[in-house]
């Protein structure tokens, strides 16, 4: 309490508490009464709107759970509310007085000026203000709140370097998450020498510098969700700093492009499964002739796996990744990757849903059991590739709802065509629809729904605006589907007489 | 102390988009799209779901809407009548062709048919209110038509024009 009030407030608090008990709720005092109310009327009608200005308590996006039943969360979130132009800068000092207070969220409140006046807040466990408008630079001192388990200042305008202290010796820090600002500089190692309780760390979209720092990934370390895409990170990562961080799950350091990653040199042992990786546009195993990475198929737990747009040479393992690995959705496209998709004779089926092989090298025909192997599939792309022969049956049996198979040397799809007329997006093959619109990006499918809702009249003259859409609307599929609105139409006049 | 917090326990899922912005939002805003909705159902939310069709821009336009229409929940309605969403509708689309574009891409991709709907008939407003060559401009579509290709399919619709 003496951290809070002043002694005469504490008097006034007494007071108010004696003399009117009912306007005060168990939790609030008069004096947090008020400042909620300041807050509210400084918040441009993005926080505590609806209360009616009595118990904080009340108030919609407050918890009182703290040991004296005093407020310990106040929980705000601008999304879904209506865009505002002007920044609000909330008199930080007027959240010390709720002394118990241990939960800070306010994501996407249009929040602007700087992180230091929420060093005072000396309680909190949680603070998010992700989805703000902050400047300036992190200060060191959001790592000294001595409860501090999790900061989250993600997507805000952020710049500087992370202070080397941020990560006291005590530190609790479970969850650092600083993505998506304008912050520089090399990630120093001796920064995160005490960061021990690390379990989840977002540094990407950002525009730091150097190597990923070792000491994040020692023998005790915790750390489970690694985010690092979208920087400047540059020299050799090897790995082998990863051996022992074994509850590590999650892993991304996509779009680092200077990155050189090296997965099979020198060798190491994983301790950890991952279920995320995404090394998607780095540089992979540039002195090992650019492979594909063997470890992966050590990792059974893996659902998602990108390594799009590295130089990956050679053939891949397929069936030991489809088969050892739990993956969903893997995207191996723009690569050097040639052989063909020989995916052998396995009784199981793998539990593959996305697969994108996109502007490779594979050749040879799809095999003929594709469909019985990868059941689950809905999303195929494996367009410029050098694929040949006809699209076995097994595949007409799935029902995609994107196949994209153009750019390659297939023979007609013939009957299959009809099968897929039900999924939701299909290139047949290059010279199918012409793309000489803009708005050619649409597909028949998107194209139809359009001018199902053009009247009859009108639609005549849509014809003539380019090729492609006169193509659609003289498909018998646009005929049938305007022959059968017409009749959902009447059928829906019908149903409301 | 009997506070409502209505929506702090609800489950948040967190959407990537092309350019790896990423984005929270409770799972049943998200839902409003089938496509995520499946993807949820078949387990996918333990890692971030990769949207990748959509740059952070659009898919930050998309998941105001799914805000605005995520389903009321047990004591968390949205107070918001029809009548107000529809005017939010509304105002949502009357944007430039471009945002129009990716804003109908995007529903389709994502299969949330109230969006669809809306795009598709904002799309078919400007189509119907607007000459060949007017369409044409407003969508930087090119004319690959022939003068005689033109004027023959012209002929066919003549009664169009009239």
């Amino acid at each position: 309490m003496k951290n809070c009030f002043a002694e005469n407030v504490f008097l006034l608090w007494v007071t108010a508490i004696a003399f009117s008990p009912l306007a005060c709720g168990d939790g609030c005092s008069k004096e947090q009464t008020r400042a909620l109310l300041e807050i509210r009327n400084s918040a441009n009608g993005l926080a505590f709107a609806g209360w009616d200005g009595r118990d904080c308590c009340e108030a919609e996006d407050i918890e009182c759970g703290g040991t004296n039943g005093g407020v310990s969360e106040i929980i705000l979130d601008g999304f879904g509310m209506a865009p505002s132009s002007s920044t609000w800068y909330p008199n930080v000092t007027l959240f010390t007085l709720f002394d118990e207070l241990e939960v800070l969220y306010l994501v996407n409140m249009q929040i602007g000026g700087g992180l230091q006046p929420f060093c005072q807040l000396k309680h909190l466990v949680v603070l998010d203000l992700g989805y703000n408008r902050l400047e300036g630079i992190i200060p060191s001192c959001l790592g000294m709140i001595e409860n501090i388990e999790e900061i989250h200042i993600s997507n805000n305008r952020l710049h500087g370097n992370l202070p080397p202290s941020i990560f006291s010796k005590q530190s609790k820090i479970t969850d650092f998450d600083v993505a998506n600002n304008q912050l520089e500089g090399v990630l120093s190692s001796s920064t995160f020498d005490n960061a021990s309780s690390l379990e989840s760390l977002d540094l990407s979209d950002n525009l730091f510098h150097g190597n990923l720092p070792q000491s994040i990934f020692s023998q005790e370390s915790k750390i489970m969700y690694l985010y690092a895409f979208s920087n400047q990170l540059e020299g050799v990562l090897s790995f082998s700093i990863f051996a022992n961080a074994s509850r590590l799950m999650h892993l991304d350091l996509s779009s680092n492009k200077d990155l050189e990653i090296e997965t099979e040199s020198p060798s190491w042992v994983p301790t950890f499964q991952l279920s995320y990786l995404n090394l998607a546009n780095c540089s992979l195993n540039k002195k090992n002739g650019h492979v594909f990475p063997s470890f992966i198929s050590t990792q059974f737990l893996l659902d998602y796996l990108d390594l799009s747009h590295n130089l990956i040479d050679g053939s891949v393992p397929w069936e030991l990744l489809l088969l050892n690995t739990s993956i969903q959705v893997l995207s191996l496209r723009s690569n050097q990757i040639d052989g063909s998709l020989s995916f052998g004779c396995f009784a199981q089926t793998s539990s593959l849903k996305a697969f994108d092989i996109s502007e490779n090298n594979v050749t040879g025909s799809l095999p003929e059991n594709i469909g019985h192997l990868l059941p689950h599939l809905f999303y195929v792309d494996m367009s410029s590739n050098a694929l040949e022969g006809i699209i076995p049956s097994s595949f007409g049996n799935l029902s995609f709802e994107i196949l994209d198979l153009s750019n390659n040397k297939l023979s007609e799809l013939g009957k299959e065509r009809k099968k897929w007329m039900k999924s939701k997006r299909v290139s047949y093959g290059v010279n199918d629809i012409a793309d000489m619109c803009r708005w050619g990006e649409l597909d028949r499918d998107l194209l139809t729904l359009i001018f199902l809702r053009v009247p009859e009249y009108d639609i005549s003259r849509v014809r003539l605006v380019c090729k492609s859409w006169l193509a659609v609307m003289e498909d018998p599929f646009f005929k049938i589907m305007i022959v059968m609105d017409i009749v959902e139409k009447i059928r829906g006049e019908y149903e409301d007489m | 102390m009997s506070s409502t917090l209505c929506c702090s326990f609800a489950k948040n899922v967190t959407l990537r988009s092309s350019d790896g912005q990423t984005f929270e939002v409770e799972e049943a805003a998200a839902q409003v799209s089938q496509t995520i909705k499946r993807m949820i159902e078949d387990g996918c939310t333990g890692s971030v779901i990769p949207v990748p069709n959509l740059t952070g821009p659009v898919l930050a336009l998309v998941i105001e809407y799914f805000k605005k229409h995520s389903p009321p929940s047990d004591g968390c309605p949205t107070a918001l009548l029809e009548m107000e969403i529809k005017d939010w509708d509304a105002k949502f689309v009357a944007v430039d062709n471009d945002t129009l574009l990716d804003l109908t891409l995007a529903a389709h991709y994502l299969e949330i048919q109230g969006l669809l709907d809306l795009t598709c008939h904002r799309v078919a407003d400007i189509l119907n209110d607007n000459s060949v060559e007017k369409i044409r401009e407003i969508f930087h579509i090119k004319n690959d038509f022939t003068p005689e290709e033109e004027a023959e399919e012209r002929s066919k619709i003549q009664w169009a024009f009239e």
